[in-house]
């Protein structure tokens, strides 16, 4: 998948949690998803089990706590992905 | 020997979507929360609530143990909540507070407390005790009597003053703003000059809010700065 494809499954995703809708009008990689949308703490973690379910990966702690921006999500995903070689 | 107060708090709207009957959804109950934890909170009369008292529990909890350990990650089970002895969580007919309760993260210890509303939990922590402390450390220890202020606004609620420039960087939204703005209201109660709420670059990232003055953190006092749906809150600790 390339970023473009995953960036806007990302956004559609986190589309029904965002609070603020004037800052997701413009969603950029660089949109900070609690601060910037208003998501709050609770809502990242449905987040995260929606990537798990969308993208058919594992999300550990550690991954899941670097997933500040739209970026990072995008990159976790692309990362968690990538065929093993 | 410790030379400050920890604390922390965290408020959950109990209105927000997805609040209600999230004690059904178990990937979310056992991504967040212990075996135990999760036998208690479906024990419960009234699960939603213990739900999100236990995880009201767990922010605050982090809170303070990102302001004294680097590299601190939100692993919600590490964050383990004792059991909640007051029976509070069995109804949501007024406003209550409870007794404090343990949550430990590794070899920290520390006690909330709730207030439960009909419409929001608002959780208030602090530092209990370090693995390495033998005696527990209370509010009344180590410089002498501590207070512990705290307040809670909803957005009809007007809220005076202004924030220095210094505050207003720390800025992301309005409600981390009237949060700042409610913090200081409780702030003036001590009467110190000069006095900021500001986030401090650390090695690794920004600091969580502290009070300081002249850009260096003021000894004896601590704050934490919480807000989700309709509602900001606050907690301080200062001297007596």
């Amino acid at each position: 998948m390339d970023n473009a494809a995953a960036f806007e499954k990302v956004v559609g995703i986190i589309k029904p949690f965002v609070k603020n809708q004037e800052a997701f009008a413009k969603p950029s990689e660089g949109t900070r998803i609690i601060e910037d949308l208003g998501v709050n703490s609770a809502r990242l973690v449905d987040i995260i089990l929606a990537f798990e379910d969308e993208f058919g990966i594992e999300v550990d702690d550690e991954s899941a706590d670097k997933v500040r921006t739209l970026g990072d999500a995008v990159q976790m995903i692309q990362r968690k992905t990538a065929p093993a070689h | 020997m410790h030379t400050r107060t920890w604390i922390g708090n965290d408020i959950v709207d109990l209105g927000e979507p997805g609040v209600a009957g999230k004690e059904l959804d178990l990937r979310f109950m056992e991504r967040v929360f212990t075996p135990e934890e999760r036998r208690r909170i479906l024990d419960a009369a009234a699960p939603t609530l213990a739900l999100w008292r236990t995880w009201s529990a767990k922010e605050t909890a982090f809170k303070i143990a990102s302001k004294l350990r680097e590299g601190v990650i939100f692993a919600h089970r590490r964050f383990e909540v004792g059991p909640d002895r007051t029976g509070d969580s069995d109804g949501a007919t007024g406003l209550t507070a409870g007794n404090w309760v343990s949550v430990w993260f590794e070899d920290l210890e520390v006690q909330v407390r709730w207030e439960t509303a009909l419409d929001y939990i608002h959780c208030i922590g602090r530092l209990a005790r370090r693995g390495s402390d033998l005696a527990p450390i209370g509010l009344e220890a180590p410089r002498g009597p501590r207070r512990l202020l705290a307040g809670i606004v909803s957005n009809g609620q007007g809220l005076g003053g202004a924030l220095t420039s210094a505050e207003r960087a720390s800025v992301h939204s309005t409600a981390s703003e009237r949060a700042r703005l409610l913090a200081r209201e409780l702030m003036a109660r001590w009467d110190v000059q000069g006095a900021e709420i500001v986030r401090m670059w650390r090695a690794w990232r920004w600091s969580p809010p502290v009070i300081a003055r002249e850009g260096e953190p003021l000894a004896g006092f601590d704050v934490s700065l919480s807000h989700d749906g309709r509602f900001v809150a606050a907690a301080l600790v200062g001297p007596a």
